[in-house]
């Protein structure tokens, strides 16, 4: 088991962007890996304005990113100049200053382990078609998938093996067993089980083998 | 006689799972079903069902054994071996004496042969000429099956095929990938289900995918939803 390595997040990023703008008539996208905490994201950007649609979200708290990652679903906001903001005042005030006439938010999930959020917009204003609501979601799943993949492999490459990781189940059953010892979300768990299989230059699998044989627990100490 | 009781079981198999089909099924328990079924029905020691994931890599959705074990099997088949030369050429594969593969698939091989298998017999699942995966059937005797047993297998893959895509007309490949991707994420939800469950209940994962689908079934709720509530911690089994 060859030792693992922090993966380059940002290569595959930027390749999962573009397949979101080959496929879309979108006309720039964002993607941001791990949203959910703010320990560890990875940004990737088609444009300027697409990372600052990003950008000024996470800064401010709120916005459609935020309700996507939260309800787990897509966000659409075909109108996006025409239409109120209650749920997100100051980011709909911030919006009308830019370009943008419609925005489309789509979580990237992979069980209950929530990956990132992919931001699309438009300058021109208008719904995405049926048809494209699917290749949207299509493209989202895949991406999620392959962040997954990454993450638990970085030295992925084209081995075939590496494409296993995602499947292993072992690492998904201890995913489960460290969300009951530490009440976080899936993700921190899947994270936290990664961090500690990168401190001891172990893979996530055998970490994961350990946290089944009982013989690694993260439950917090009490104080 | 024999051929008498074989056809009133594979009659009540496909009755079985007819019922099953009905409203609001849940297509992984239905999975589940299926793969249970194909082991008694043709004679076999053990199946699991594979099906591709969004980059094209098989991922494990139901077997007829929780232990850790076969899946061990099936997931050394996810880099190379028979599974995904019927997913990858859409066509069945027998392999009749699986420790006489010399070195063609030498991890799968070794981890078939340790569990004490000796042939395999993969069933491509399809849907409009394209390929989605494969239900595999692992026997302890060599030898292949014959054209009954064939055709018996590929019905129930193809029954695996329509429960899992669950729209009866699929005319865009990505409402299709969406189903595929459904079905992968349920299992995944399950998984970590199954984690939680055994950590928090101090059991196996075994049992505590038993108590998953125990609870699923006298609630009239999907295994993706009880898997959900467990890990919503709206639900503790």
């Amino acid at each position: 088991m060859s030792e693992p390595e922090p993966p380059d997040l940002d290569a595959l990023c930027s390749i999962l962007c573009a397949s979101f703008i080959e496929a879309l008539p979108v006309s720039g996208v964002a993607l941001s890996a791990f949203s959910g905490s703010d320990r560890e994201t990875t940004l990737c950007a088609s444009d300027a304005l697409a990372a600052r649609l990003d950008e000024l979200q996470f800064d401010l708290g709120e916005g459609p990113r935020w309700e996507a990652a939260s309800t787990r679903s897509p966000v659409l906001l075909p109108y996006a100049r025409s239409m109120t903001h209650d749920r997100w005042p100051v980011f709909g005030m911030a919006l009308s200053g830019t370009d943008v006439q419609a925005l489309f938010v789509f979580p990237l999930l992979v069980g209950a382990m929530d990956i990132g959020v992919v931001e699309l917009y438009s300058t021109t204003p208008g719904e995405l078609t049926e048809s494209d609501r699917a290749t949207a979601r299509s493209l989202a799943d895949r991406a999620a998938w392959r962040l997954l993949r990454q993450i638990l492999v970085p030295e992925s490459g084209d081995d075939p093996q590496a494409g296993l990781a995602p499947s292993r189940r072992e690492i998904h059953q201890a995913t489960g067993m460290v969300l009951a010892q530490t009440g976080g979300t899936a993700a921190e768990a899947l994270l936290l089980l990664r961090a500690h299989a990168f401190a001891n230059g172990r893979s996530v699998r055998e970490t994961s083998e350990d946290v089944l044989g009982r013989r690694l627990d993260f439950t917090p100490p009490t104080t | 006689m024999e051929s008498i009781t074989r056809a009133s079981r594979v009659s009540a198999a496909f009755v079985k799972i007819a019922d099953t089909l009905v409203d609001e099924y849940d297509s992984l328990d239905l999975v589940q079903t299926l793969v249970e079924q194909s082991v008694e029905l043709l004679d076999a020691a053990a199946a699991g069902l594979m099906i591709a994931d969004p980059n094209g890599v098989l991922q494990v959705l139901a077997s007829t054994s929780e232990e850790v074990r076969l899946v061990e099997v099936l997931q050394q088949e996810t880099g190379i071996g028979p599974c995904i030369d019927c997913y990858s050429t859409g066509a069945p594969v027998t392999v009749r004496d699986i420790d006489g593969t010399r070195d063609r698939w030498p991890a799968f091989r070794d981890a078939a042969v340790a569990q004490g298998f000796r042939s395999v017999h993969a069933f491509p699942l399809r849907v409009r000429g394209r390929s989605i995966g494969a239900m595999n059937l692992f026997r302890v005797g060599t030898g292949e099956l014959n054209a009954e047993d064939i055709a018996i297998g590929q019905a129930l893959a193809d029954v695996s095929t329509i429960s899992i895509l669950q729209e009866r007309t699929i005319r865009e490949s990505a409402v299709v990938n969406e189903q595929l991707q459904r079905a992968l994420d349920s299992r995944i939800l399950i998984e970590q289900a199954k984690g939680m469950l055994a950590y928090t209940a101090d059991i196996d994962t075994a049992e505590a995918f038993q108590r998953l689908r125990a609870h699923a079934r006298s609630h009239n709720a999907t295994l993706r939803d009880t898997a959900r509530a467990v890990l919503d911690r709206s639900l503790s089994l």
